[in-house]
């Protein structure tokens, strides 16, 4: 007899009895599974279907296209040892329950350098690498964006550089998981979050730490979320020898993220200084103009008044003034000249003058004094006296007879007398 | 607040462009107050984008912040 309590179910009953079951259940609803990775698929929507082994079991996992965005931070193989998280469900139609996987990390790192080599050239066969699609980094930003790791160091650093440089550009940090598991993802995030600020310029780094760290700029999710970005990107992932995917995608590389400021960000006082250099060229230029014109407006302005008929008698007339005050000065200068030689000839005729007169005076005091000498009355003042008789001298007592009348002048007047006798001195 | 349409180095280059205008004694007065005024103009906009006021570093803090 077949117990009474045995219900007939649909599989599609039974089915769906268990996944209420399994959903009951708080704990699958949020679980970790480790396992190895194998029979990895992808559909043509991207959802992503694979299994998860280990020397004991096997347990199917599906990762939606969707949840690969943020999730899944590597480009995953089969043998990558995972940790795969999500929740457990039940596919109704197949009876088969599975992990619905919503991040995948990568804990094992099984062949690393083939992996990367591999990813590089499917990278590069997308054309990820290639220079056609480098943008220009611009030479003067000033909204610059900074994924890089939270360390205190390193971006006190960064922020100290940009403030030497030009404290006037603004950065914007985005402080990411650099190391570790979830570095990849959260780098991305990073990036489209900036990206999606309409910056002038993003910098992805870190600023120092061991290669392993490094894994994470050779994520494939990373070199998209670069390569996919509209802003102008610069790696600066921490080692000058070791070159990351990171670095092949980006617009420039540069080996820190300091070192990338400082040679994205020119020195605000240099640019000022060359900003202004031009302007004293260009005010130079114009004032040598300026000057030129009006040296140009004065000289036609000159021309002008001359040839009107106004300036032509301003220009007689100053003539005249010329002349007139040639000659006044001329005139002037030999008077004074004449002045000077007749005050020279006044002192010289003045001194001659008298000596001249000294002598005449002298001369004709003797000569006076001669003269007066030869006078005859002069002679008749002593008792002498000038005989005459009818006119003639009486120069001796012959000349006179007894009878004669004579004449006798003195010095003040004249005697008339008769001669009584005549005596002859023997 | 911030001159969207101004590129430094665009800039730099119409000021050379200016300047060799300016010293070519063909160009007009007219044209070269005009230019000297635009340059003059220009170098202000340069220095006003340049040197508005000092930043401080912004940290976006958790994801999906902006």
């Amino acid at each position: 007899m077949m117990p009474q309590s045995s219900a007939i179910y649909t599989v599609k009953e039974l089915n769906e009895k268990i996944q209420e079951l399994v959903s009951g259940e708080p704990w699958l609803g949020s679980l970790g599974v480790e396992g190895e990775i194998t029979g990895l698929g992808r559909d043509k929507r991207g959802h992503m279907y694979f299994s998860l082994k280990d020397p004991s079991g096997v347990l199917s996992a599906v990762m939606f296209a969707g949840k690969q965005i943020h999730g899944l931070g590597f480009e995953p193989v089969n043998g990558d040892k995972v940790h795969a998280f999500g929740h457990i469900d039940v596919y109704v139609r197949d009876g088969k329950y599975q992990l619905y996987v919503d991040r995948l990390v990568r804990v094992g790192d099984g062949e690393v350098n083939a992996r990367l080599e591999r990813l590089i050239a499917r990278l590069d066969a997308m054309g990820l690498f290639s220079q056609e699609y480098k943008k220009p980094v611009p030479a003067y930003p000033r909204n610059i964006g900074i994924v890089t790791a939270g360390a205190k160091a390193a971006i006190s650093d960064i922020k100290a550089v940009a403030k030497r440089r030009d404290p006037y550009a603004q950065l914007i940090c985005y402080p990411a998981t650099v190391q570790g598991q979830y570095a990849a993802a959260d780098i991305s995030h990073g990036i489209e979050v900036l990206d999606a600020m309409g910056l002038d310029l993003i910098i992805v780094g870190r600023g120092g730490g061991s290669k392993e760290d490094l894994w994470a700029f050779n994520e494939e999710q990373v070199a998209w979320a670069i390569f996919n970005a509209e802003t102008p990107i610069i790696s600066a992932t921490g080692h000058e020898i070791d070159t990351t995917v990171a670095d092949m995608v980006a617009d420039r590389r540069e080996s820190n993220p300091s070192t990338a400021v400082m040679h994205a960000l020119p020195v605000v006082a240099d640019t000022v200084a060359v900003l202004e250099h031009k302007y004293e060229i260009m005010t130079a230029i114009m004032e040598n103009r300026l000057e030129r014109l009006a040296r140009m407006l004065d000289s036609y302005d000159r021309q002008i008044r001359l040839l009107s008929p106004e300036g032509r008698l301003d220009k007689q007339k100053e003539q005249i003034d010329r002349i007139e005050s040639d000659i006044r000065s001329a005139m002037r200068a030999r008077l004074d000249g004449l002045t000077d030689r007749l005050d020279g000839y006044g002192v010289r005729i003045d001194d001659g003058m008298h000596r001249k007169y000294e002598k005449y005076k002298n001369a004709l005091d003797v000569m006076t004094e001669r003269i007066h000498g030869l006078s005859p009355t002069a002679k008749l003042v002593g008792g002498y006296g000038y005989i005459s008789s009818a006119g003639d001298a009486v120069r001796s007592a012959a000349d006179a007879d007894c009878g004669d009348e004579i004449n006798i002048t003195l010095h003040d007047g004249s005697i008339q007398a008769v001669v009584s006798a005549v005596h002859m001195e023997e | 607040m911030v001159d969207e349409d101004l590129k430094i180095e665009d800039a730099l280059a119409r000021l050379d462009e200016i300047s060799a205008v300016l010293e070519n004694s063909e160009t007009g007065l007219k044209e070269s107050l005009e230019l000297y005024s635009e340059g003059v103009q220009l170098i202000q906009r340069c220095r006003n984008y340049l040197c508005d006021v000092e930043k401080e570093m912004i940290t976006l803090t958790g994801q999906g912040e902006a």
